[in-house]
């Protein structure tokens, strides 16, 4: 469908990807959410950005907390309101309730007051744009739900007659069920976006939808949703439109010339590589290998570490022969480590974007995934998974990211089960039990768009980082996690198995 | 220095608004006699004292003095209406105080442009 409806930017990132534009000019668009689920700063950073952007004035009508407080909230976002108040261009109307003084209700009213302050602060102040919170609070303050709606309604209209574009907030009681309390919709039922802030599994989720959009096109589905310091309210569109992933035949090193042939010579350029294994099977190794082999090669790479210290690291990376320090200071390494636990998974794709938009690295590595996934929902774990490989893709970024499977002899994780399909290529890493012995294997499960080894390698770990040898020719049953020693006989039947028979027959 | 004073707020769409006005004169009157003020707002005129008292609907009765400050919503049906509800403790229905000439219907839109 195409737009005709013009649409005014939100500057609330990843909301005008999803609804294509941005907010409908002209028209008041309802955003209904539950409690803390960031109708407010939704709200305000849609009049934020003309503040900022292009120092146009706009009308924040409280219907519930005191300007006092709104304008201490936004300052922790680092919106200096109280200067932009000074300079004529965020204007309070405050409407919200006086609690030190009583109020009785004698008889009929309406809302002529309130809609005569909003259009002479309209008038006075040429502000285009005007956010009403929330409406929750006008319907706790009067008796008649019906006689508030036809008000909210004769307001409504109002706000189409000015021209201005409006975001109404209103509290829903259920992440799923009415639009809004109240029945607030009903007159304001052009645009609706819905917020949503759900608990499960111990997990807090947040997501945004565009519900309707009347006329207009935009994104369906909820999308993730997260609230940062310094960015406000941040909408991950996961996959964005308009940027066609681009796809390339180049190969880079994977570090490791072993592993290079494994893979049918190196990784694709633009390709997301998964490393899963037990807990030392050589997964971090492994990235070190990527990443040392991109920046010795004069590329720019950065590492995102979940489960070791920026010290442990470099400790271990010095035990396999690999100077991270150097890289680093030569400007060629870039590590990022961090609990996964200090915030949301939506928070630390925001973190990541952040960084690779700042770093523009030719490489990204994490390790591992399997610390990410446990701070998630399964739903919005291989959200997070689209998003972050869609923005590497879209880059041409070669990323490596590892998974930590739950036994140490294999095995599926979750992770691996789940994002399998979302990933360029899979490298295995086991522990085989041979004659007594705990040895490692490798294996390549599969690299999209090419050719690679089949055979499952012994990995040796050194000082000189990771040896790939030979094919483990006698052992089954390694991926499955229950190694079997077979005998020479078996072994050479099955070597035979798949031959072409002699000419003439059998 | 005035021991009584009130503050109505009204809009040039409302049709009540001097009828209101009215209760309101004939309240403070029978309980102040001269010594009151009576202070009518057209919000459209005075936004500053609307934004000041945070008008949401109107008509509005403030009461700023006596304390404590009263906020009375909508159209009262007489003055006694308001004594009743300003001055609980004392006898609701003053022998002295005058019925309201008229009591108009629901206020609407449709008469924007009129003088408060």
């Amino acid at each position: 469908m195409s737009t005709t409806i013009e649409k005014l930017p939100t500057g609330i990132p990843g909301f005008d990807e999803i609804s294509r534009g941005g907010m409908p000019e002209g028209r008041t668009t309802l955003v209904a959410g539950s409690a803390g689920s960031g109708k407010t700063l939704f709200a305000a950073q849609f009049l934020a950005h003309a503040v900022r952007v292009d120092r146009e004035p706009a009308i924040f009508v409280t219907f519930e907390e005191r300007p006092s407080e709104l304008r201490r909230n936004f300052m922790t976002l680092g919106w200096d309101v109280a200067s932009w108040e000074e300079d004529g261009l965020w204007h309070f109307l405050d409407v919200s309730p006086s609690l030190s003084t009583e109020t009785v209700i004698v008889g009929d009213w309406d809302f002529t007051g309130l809609i005569a302050r909003v259009e002479t602060m309209v008038q006075r102040t040429g502000a285009r744009r005007v956010a009403l919170d929330s409406l929750g609070a006008v319907f706790s303050e009067f008796p008649d739900p019906a006689k508030v709606r036809g008000e909210m309604r004769r307001l409504a209209h109002a706000m189409l007659e000015l021209g201005v574009t409006a975001v109404v907030t209103a509290e829903r009681e259920e992440e799923y069920g009415a639009i809004a309390r109240h029945g607030v919709e009903e007159f304001v039922a052009d645009d609706v976006v819905v917020l949503r802030h759900v608990l499960h599994e111990e997990q807090v989720r947040r997501t945004v939808q565009i519900l309707k959009y009347r006329g207009t096109d935009h994104r369906q589905g909820e999308f993730p949703l997260t609230i940062i310091d310094e960015l406000g309210v941040v909408v991950l569109p996961l996959v964005e439109s308009g940027h066609e992933e681009g796809s390339t035949d180049l190969r880079v090193s994977s570090g490791n010339a072993e592993l290079d042939a494994m893979c049918g010579g190196g990784f694709m350029r633009d390709s997301v590589t998964l490393v899963s294994g037990a807990t030392g099977t050589g997964k971090t190794l492994t990235c070190a290998h990527f990443l040392h082999g991109g920046a010795s090669n004069g590329e720019r790479v950065l590492l995102f570490a979940y489960e070791e210290s920026r010290a442990q690291l470099f400790r271990n990376a010095r035990g396999w022969g690999f100077d991270f320090e150097a890289l680093e200071r030569a400007g060629n390494l870039r590590v990022v480590t961090a609990h996964p636990e200090v915030a949301n998974l939506e928070d630390h794709l925001v973190r990541m974007r952040r960084e690779i938009d700042a770093y523009e690295p030719d490489r990204v590595a994490i390790d591992s995934l399997s610390a990410l996934e446990h701070i998630a929902t399964l739903r919005g774990f291989r959200q997070f998974i689209m998003g972050i490989t869609g923005l590497m893709k879209r880059r041409q970024i070669t990323g490596l990211f590892t998974s930590t499977t739950p036994n140490l002899l294999g095995g599926d994780s979750i992770t691996i089960s789940h994002i399998s399909t979302l990933t360029d290529a899979i490298i295995l890493l086991r522990y085989v039990e041979v004659l007594g012995q705990i040895r490692r294997g490798v294996a390549v499960l599969k690299v999209r768009g090419s050719r690679h080894d089949h055979d499952i390698r012994e990995v040796e770990i050194d000082g000189n980082g990771m040896g790939i040898g030979a094919a483990f020719r006698d052992v089954d049953g390694i991926l499955g996690g229950s190694p079997a020693r077979l005998r020479p006989i078996t072994a050479s039947r099955l070597e035979g198995l798949f031959e072409d028979p002699p000419a003439g027959g059998i | 220095m005035t021991r009584a004073r009130y503050l109505l707020f009204v809009t040039s769409r409302g049709r009540t608004r001097q009828f209101v006005e009215d209760c309101l004169r004939a309240y403070a009157e029978d309980l102040h006699g001269p010594d009151h003020e009576v202070v009518v707002v057209r919000v459209e005129d005075h936004p500053e004292l609307a934004d000041e008292h945070r008008v949401l609907s109107t008509p509005l009765i403030l009461r700023e003095l006596p304390l404590p400050q009263v906020r009375i919503v909508g159209v009262p049906d007489g003055p006694d209406v308001l004594a009743r509800v300003l001055d609980p403790v004392l006898d609701p229905v003053r022998p002295s105080t005058r019925p309201p000439h008229h009591h108009p219907h629901a206020p609407g839109p449709s008469q924007a442009g009129e003088d408060a």
